[in-house]
């Protein structure tokens, strides 16, 4: 598969879409996971404050002179748990007097001693600091009120903590994408594989060989291999086609000039003037043969060459077949021949059909041509168009003799001529059906002789 | 190097004022100061300071000698104030440097050589040990002479009840309402050890004497004044049993508090580059082996072989951790309540000296 520029690679799109996918998985989750990295580590630290909180107040008791406490050692090394944080505390009396501790340590707003644990973070002597504080109601001694422990310790290894299951998090889920679009990958590969065989095959093949791509295609490429696989057999018929058709060329041509030059040796030979004027006579007679073989031949190139090169116009059928017909009849007015035209369309102003004007034009001129060569003086030609459904009939009749009908395949095929003549015409015919899409059904006219009827398929609206 | 004093009244604390060393004219504008503040015999210090000056030769240190607890107090007291002089913050009293630190005066830096730091002697990036200091037991080698040594502080509380007329009044400890180091100790032994306060108790009934520092209890060992001293700084202990034969040291097997000396730059500091400069070198391989060789100080590298190596191989050495623990016996309350005890306990039948 070659990379060229303004090319859709499937690959990269499905990696593109599926990498934009991962990254916004990854940003959500990585937000998730901060703010349940910071929980987490605020959770497992709080609990130091808690605990150091809880053997402090169980040290605090009444004295005579009032309340005071006696901070365990191990509270401050439970706390200091968590090795690089600093840490402040103070106890507290609910009058605000301090029994130990630093003095100034900031209190949230409203704060009521209450035995339930209340936390916060501020920044306090330049750091960011998490506070605990946690009241116990003392009692005895004629004394009885809240006494207060504050304990408050910065965030470093909270925040390293947090920091750490985010990076782990993140890498884990790093490793995830990338592994995955590595199966993404690996998974494009493998399905755009048959694809690749496919190009293979074609790219090794011989140019005289036209047998069927072989491989074994999953479901979404099959009809692709199939379509593939359609247009090698056409091209393979229409090349048969091409080859059939210039060596049939090539002998009607080298028969016609044969015969020419036959006539003209003769001629040339004669003594007789007599004979000999007959003789030219006739060679005349063959070189129109000759020169009316070439036209057919000629139309009958022009007519594949134009079906492989321009495209069908939107017309108004009628309109086409009026102007084509006149010009024919113009040609025609030597031979003694009755032309007539008649539509049944109703409002065929309306009724267009995708046309190629020349080529309608080559078939009725070459119908004409075969019902003056065949048939006898006078000439009758009828064309008659007709509306049937979503369909458009041309019908061109004559009363020439008329072709038996076990013939009417034989006929349509080249140089099939049952008398004197080419025999191209009624393949011509046929190609400009082909080209139109249109049905071509042969049958007998109202006069004898032999009807054509073109189908074409009509066009709605006003779009082409 | 220069040595300071002044700056806070003089009743605070004794100040050695000092100048070593000739300034030689031109290069002594150019040079700038690095003041150190710390609590360690300036005679210790000096060869530090000179191997310093010698590799930094931009650097003057200017050095002013405290006590443990004036150092403490004179730093917390200008926590705020930008022109407090220091650069430099030396102490051994690790709680005190503790507490320091935990107000946020430090400044924080990484040192080249802090790999070489056991983790035990460090703290956030700001403080660091740099010596190693176990407490000794000093005695008169004479007064001892024919006693078994005692092995564990059951056993030294045993003999000194069981010779009452030869410990008499001739017992010196520190101080430690006035001493930090001492309060220290004192305090870490209440923590290693249950039976602590009975043998202050023993050591109150045979009279005990009191004193602010390391050297005054040394120099009365020396002279048979005292015949044995409890939780001497082992750095200094080692230093003077050089120059005072009757002097001997000896290490109780139960367990041996040992702590670091620490260091820190303050945050108000002028100097930081300098400062970082000092402290790297106390704890570069250089600055340790100066320790161990020129100094009476202890280095913390292991890796440096010293003369109390072969003293303490066998013996259960209590490494003080730094860190918020230390805190502990700083609460004013329990302060209050442990001196009391203490006090009660050593002075007994006695008023104040």
């Amino acid at each position: 598969m070659n990379k060229r520029v303004g090319h859709h690679s499937l690959r990269q799109r499905l990696l593109t879409s599926m990498a934009v996918g991962f990254a916004i998985i990854l940003v959500s989750i990585a937000i998730g996971i901060w703010s349940y990295a910071r929980d987490a580590a605020n959770h497992s630290y709080d609990r130091l404050l808690s605990g150091a909180a809880f053997a402090i107040l169980e040290r605090t008791l009444v004295t005579p002179t009032g309340p005071s406490v006696e901070i365990p050692y191990s509270a401050l090394e439970l706390i200091g748990l968590a090795e690089s944080d600093r840490v402040f505390y103070r106890i507290f009396t609910a009058n605000g007097e301090t029994l130990t501790g630093s003095e100034n340590l900031p209190l949230p707003e409203h704060y009521n001693p209450t035995d339930q644990p209340v936390f916060f973070d501020t920044h306090y002597s330049g750091e960011d600091v998490r506070f605990l504080l946690q009241g116990r109601f003392l009692a005895g001694a004629g004394y009885g009120d809240w006494v207060v422990v504050q304990i408050g310790q910065t965030r470093i290894a909270r925040d390293a903590f947090a920091r750490e299951m985010m990076i782990n998090a993140i890498a884990l889920l790093l490793l995830v994408t990338v592994i995955g679009l590595g199966f993404v990958w690996f998974g494009i590969n493998r399905a755009l594989s048959p694809l690749i065989g496919i190009e293979r095959q074609l790219r090794h093949r011989e140019p005289t060989d036209f047998s069927p791509i072989v491989i074994t295609p999953p479901r979404e490429v099959a009809s692709l291999t199939r379509s593939i696989n359609g247009l090698i057999l056409r091209h393979k018929k229409s090349l048969d086609n091409a080859q059939a058709f210039i060596a049939d060329v090539a002998h009607q041509t080298r028969t016609s000039l044969g015969a020419l030059q036959g006539l003209l040796e003769s001629a040339s030979r004669q003594a007789d003037v007599k004979q000999q004027q007959v003789r030219i006579a006739q060679a005349e007679e063959q070189t129109e043969r000759t020169i009316r073989l070439t036209n057919q031949l000629l139309s009958h190139a022009m007519i594949i060459h134009r079906a492989d090169n321009k495209p069908l116009e939107r017309k108004v059928f009628i309109d086409v077949v009026r102007t084509v017909f006149a010009e024919i009849i113009r040609d025609y007015l030597k031979y003694d021949t009755d032309f007539s035209i008649d539509s049944e369309l109703d409002g065929d102003e309306e009724t267009f059909v995708m046309l190629d004007e020349i080529g309608i034009r080559e078939a009725l001129r070459n119908l004409v041509d075969n019902t003056i060569k065949h048939g006898k003086a006078p000439h009758k030609i009828g064309i008659l168009v007709r509306k049937t459904g979503g369909k458009c009939l041309l019908i061109v009749d004559d009363n020439g003799p008329g072709i038996n009908e076990q013939m009417y395949a034989t006929v349509l095929e080249r140089f099939s001529s049952m008398s004197s003549g080419s025999g191209l015409g009624l393949s011509i015919v046929s190609a400009v059906a082909d080209r139109h899409h249109a049905e071509l059904r042969l049958g007998q006219s109202p006069d004898g002789g032999l009807r054509v009827e073109m189908v074409f398929p009509v066009v709605e609206g006003e779009q082409a | 190097m220069k040595l300071l004093g002044g700056f806070v009244p003089a009743r605070w604390f004794g100040v050695i004022v000092l100048v070593v060393g000739l300034l030689s004219g031109s290069q002594a504008f150019a040079r700038v100061q690095l003041h150190v503040w710390s609590a360690t015999d300036t005679s210790a210090f000096e060869p530090i300071i000179k191997a310093f000056e010698e590799r930094y030769p931009d650097i003057e240190v200017v050095y002013r000698e405290f006590n443990t607890s004036e150092l403490y107090q004179v730093v917390m007291y200008n926590i705020d104030n930008p022109d407090m002089e220091a650069d430099v913050i030396i102490s051994p009293a690790m709680d005190l440097q503790v507490k320091l630190v935990n107000e946020g005066l430090a400044y924080q830096f990484e040192p080249e050589n802090a790999e070489a730091i056991p983790a035990w002697a460090k703290w956030r990036n700001e403080l660091y040990g740099f010596s190693f200091e176990p407490a000794a037991l000093v005695y008169n080698k004479q007064a001892f002479h024919g006693l078994t040594r005692p092995t564990s502080h059951t056993d030294l509380s045993s003999l000194v009840r069981d010779y009452p007329e030869m410990f008499r009044g001739k017992i010196g400890t520190y101080d430690i309402r006035k001493s930090g180091i001492g309060y220290f100790f004192a305090t870490q032994d209440a923590i290693q050890n249950n039976q602590s306060s009975r043998l202050i108790e023993t050591f109150g009934r045979a009279g005990a004497r009191l004193y602010c520092c390391s050297s005054e209890i040394l120099n009365r060992v020396a002279t048979g004044e005292l015949v044995l001293g409890y939780n001497v700084i082992s750095s200094y202990a080692i230093e003077a049993a050089k120059n005072l034969p009757e002097i001997g040291i000896y290490f109780l097997r139960d367990y041996t508090i040992a702590m670091s000396r620490t260091a820190f730059v303050p945050k108000t500091s002028q100097a930081k580059y300098e400062a970082q400069a000092f402290v790297n070198f106390l704890l570069s391989h250089e600055g340790q082996e100066v320790l161990a060789n020129q100094s009476a100080l202890i280095p913390i590298n292991q890796k440096v072989q010293t003369e109390l190596s072969p003293h303490i191989a066998d013996i259960p050495v209590f490494r003080v951790k730094l860190g918020i623990g230390l805190l502990g016996f700083q609460d004013q309350l329990k302060k209050k309540s442990f001196l009391e005890d203490w006090r009660s306990s050593i002075l007994w039948n006695r008023e104040d000296e």
